[in-house]
């Protein structure tokens, strides 16, 4: 239940987030990805300061924790490799049913 | 038709977007990628349906919330297509984000964050690609029907 409430509180606070960075304006991202017409970076800033905070919290351990996490499911089912990626690792499915980081 | 730039409100609205994948990740160890979250929703495990609703039902509760207290903020800017044509268009980004293993979300900011070779250039291949579909659907295809 609690986890259910985390991801609810989480669709809710990524849907704000989305709605003040002005991506529910189909127009603004047609104009970042206009490079030739009246050019619109702000969809630059989006990504800038969501991966900004994304990559600093919950502090240093963040990259890590993923890299964990994701190390610990590597044995159970694997996402198949892209068509072109030989060089790729496969990393593991999101449709696993467990989740193993906190056990 | 042209849109003002809004870097503080997009910074900042970006910095919740970022928030709320470190909160997923920190607390569910999921990744916040929509595209997968619905995508498992349809196709995925059962006894992994129940966060997937419950994400989706937040950031669409998030856009009702949004339109009733602020009601400016969902204006759209971009000229009106056709219904069959958004469809299709919609499928398109479907088939694409499960080929490619994520979106924009997913890819661009969960995957660049983690520092991940892979979603970078899933990211820039989205990128580049969908800066050649705007270019020729904006400057090739509409000037031609206007």
């Amino acid at each position: 239940v609690r986890r259910n409430v985390v991801a609810a509180l989480a669709g809710l606070v990524f849907a704000f987030g989305l709605a003040l960075s002005g991506m529910t304006n189909p127009g603004k991202v047609i104009a970042f990805l206009d490079v030739t017409g009246a050019w619109d970076p702000s969809l630059a800033f989006v990504m800038g300061g969501a991966i900004a905070v994304h990559f600093l919290i919950p502090g240093p351990l963040s990259v890590s924790t993923s890299s964990i996490w994701l190390l610990s499911r590597g044995s159970t089912r694997s996402r198949t490799r892209p068509f072109a990626g030989v060089n790729f690792i496969a990393l593991p499915s999101r449709f696993d049913s467990t989740c193993t980081m906190r056990s | 038709m042209p849109v003002a730039f809004t870097p503080i409100a997009s910074l900042f609205g970006g910095a919740l977007i970022g928030l709320s994948a470190s909160a997923l990740l920190a607390l569910n160890g999921r990744i916040a990628g929509i595209s997968g979250i619905l995508g498992g929703l349809v196709n995925g495990d059962a006894l992994d349906r129940g966060w997937r609703a419950a994400f989706l039902g937040g950031l669409l509760g998030g856009g009702v919330l949004v339109t009733l207290l602020f009601p400016a903020a969902l204006q759209s800017s971009a000229s009106s297509l056709p219904v069959g044509i958004t469809v299709a268009a919609g499928l398109l980004v479907g088939l694409g984000t499960q080929l490619g293993g994520g979106c924009t979300s997913g890819h661009g900011v969960c995957g660049i964050s983690r520092l991940s070779k892979r979603s970078l250039v899933a990211t820039m291949t989205f990128m580049v690609v969908g800066a050649l579909a705007t270019f020729l659907v904006q400057h090739v295809v509409l000037r031609g029907a206007t």
